[in-house]
């Protein structure tokens, strides 16, 4: 089971947690992954470095529209990739 | 037990019209209500501007307390009368209620009220007179507790006419319709407002033949609610606040993500953290066993202050689901507003390019404060 977690806090929420939502949930949908928790969490600590989410337990800083797909793919579709 | 008159309206312009021309107005002044309905002739922004004045006038003179005659003399001297057809441009129909629940209604060329009282709607009792060349009824009684008072427009009565009906609803059909829709749900007085609102404007086959408005009064409990919003400055205080919040009387809001993860931790509770959006620009609730509503800080606080600039005493909520439209709604709904607000500061929102001034928490607070006693809540606010 993947666990993925988006911070909503205001400030990864003005840098776009709203977006990357969208976007990982989108992405659950086009390569049928089964077994996939996604939800929101507050402040994870780390504002600045914005938005922040968690994938397995494994922090990720940094996360924007741009590079979220990519993330997504190399966390989740390991498998894929091999 | 404590009681507060309640008033809900809704105006309804004309169909195709932008601008409604009835006017509300509602003062709340030393535990006196005073209600003002005003229909102006015609539709439009020109009955709108004559509502308005005729409104305003009035309910500034009374605010004033002057003599219920020489009031009464003012106004019809003020109104504007049409020099061809020598009559007043816009109706009137006020009412006073007082802490004892004595209640004086006034009405000049409006509709007669509608009481809702054991179940079925009655004319009340009238005195009627004639001041400065006008027919006028008056009425007087004692408020009860289980009683529902409405009054309406014209464009209430004259619903359906020409159209499903050969002469509208008249006066008995409206209290028809006010009766069926009471007796099914006599709490709710919102809830009722906007149900009739949409009976009449089907009998208007959904597009108003006339400017029209219903007021609906009554006498509920008092409510309270009680917010925490933002760290304290001494992190010992945390678990003072949390159990404060808790043991508080009334609903409970809890109102910044980082204020959330200190409640469920001080309480050994579970927060589940929301991930839909019902509106982008406001971050998602979450919840929490024991409180009404959890949501995120700073965002929605900024947008509970421009939604209550916004309000005007006796109209009814925004419907949205988001955070801070309940949030608003929560506060609409109360009678004493208690705050609880921490001070600390999130480094982060002070440091980097964040794309619009969050402001500073304890600032937005108390202009929230400010806009609730504007409509008379009472707001109290504790520092941490």
């Amino acid at each position: 089971m993947n666990e993925i977690i988006i911070c909503v806090g205001s400030s990864c929420h003005l840098k776009g947690s709203e977006k990357i939502i969208e976007i990982f949930k989108e992405e659950i949908k086009k390569n049928q992954l089964k077994d996939v928790k996604i939800s929101g969490s507050f402040c994870q600590g780390n504002c600045t470095e914005g938005v922040n989410i968690e994938i397995n337990d494994q922090k990720i800083a940094a996360v924007t529209e741009e590079n979220a797909r990519k993330i997504f793919k190399r966390h989740l579709l390991a498998d894929q990739n091999e | 037990m404590d009681l507060v008159f309640e008033e809900f309206y809704r105006s309804i312009p004309k169909g195709g019209e932008e601008v409604c021309g009835d006017n509300v107005e509602i003062i709340k002044k030393n535990k006196k209500t005073i209600v003002v309905l005003s229909d102006g002739l015609g539709s439009g922004i020109k009955a709108n501007i004559l509502s308005t004045l005729t409104s305003k006038i009035a309910s500034g003179l009374l605010e004033k307390e002057l003599p219920l005659k020489e009031i009464l003399s003012t106004i019809l001297a003020t109104l504007p009368v049409c020099e061809v057809r020598g009559i007043a441009y816009a109706t009137l129909a006020f009412l006073i209620i007082d802490q004892k629940h004595q209640l004086r209604l006034i009405e000049i060329d409006s509709p007669s009220a509608f009481l809702f009282r054991n179940n079925q709607v009655q004319k009340l009792n009238y005195r009627e007179f004639e001041l400065e060349g006008k027919k006028i009824r008056e009425a007087n009684f004692k408020f009860q507790r289980s009683d529902q008072l409405f009054l309406v427009s014209d464009g209430v009565t004259h619903a359906g006419i020409g159209g499903l009906l050969n002469f509208g609803l008249g006066w008995d059909g409206v209290a028809k319709e006010i009766e069926r829709t009471v007796r099914r749900n006599q709490a709710d007085l919102k809830y009722n407002i906007n149900k009739l609102v949409k009976v009449f404007n089907t009998f208007y086959g959904d597009q108003a033949g006339d400017d029209f408005t219903i007021i609906g009064m009554k006498y509920r409990k008092k409510r309270k609610v009680n917010i925490w919003s933002g760290p304290p400055l001494k992190a010992e205080d945390d678990s003072l606040l949390a159990e404060k919040i808790s043991e508080a009387e009334g609903k409970k809001i809890i109102c910044g993500g980082t204020t959330a993860q200190i409640a469920a931790r001080e309480l050994n509770k579970k927060l589940e953290v929301g991930l839909k959006y019902y509106d982008k620009d406001i971050p998602p609730t979450s919840q929490m066993e024991g409180f009404d509503l959890l949501t995120e800080g700073l965002l929605t606080l900024n947008r509970v202050l421009s939604l209550l600039k916004k309000y005007k005493p006796g109209q009814i909520p925004a419907a949205g689901k988001d955070g801070a439209s309940r949030f608003t709604r929560l506060l609409l709904e109360s009678d004493s507003v208690r705050f609880l607000v921490g001070r600390a500061v999130n480094e982060s929102h002070q440091s980097l390019n964040l794309p619009i001034n969050l402001g500073i928490r304890s600032q937005i607070i108390s202009q929230i404060a400010e806009q609730l006693r504007r409509i008379k809540k009472k707001v109290e606010i504790e520092w941490f």
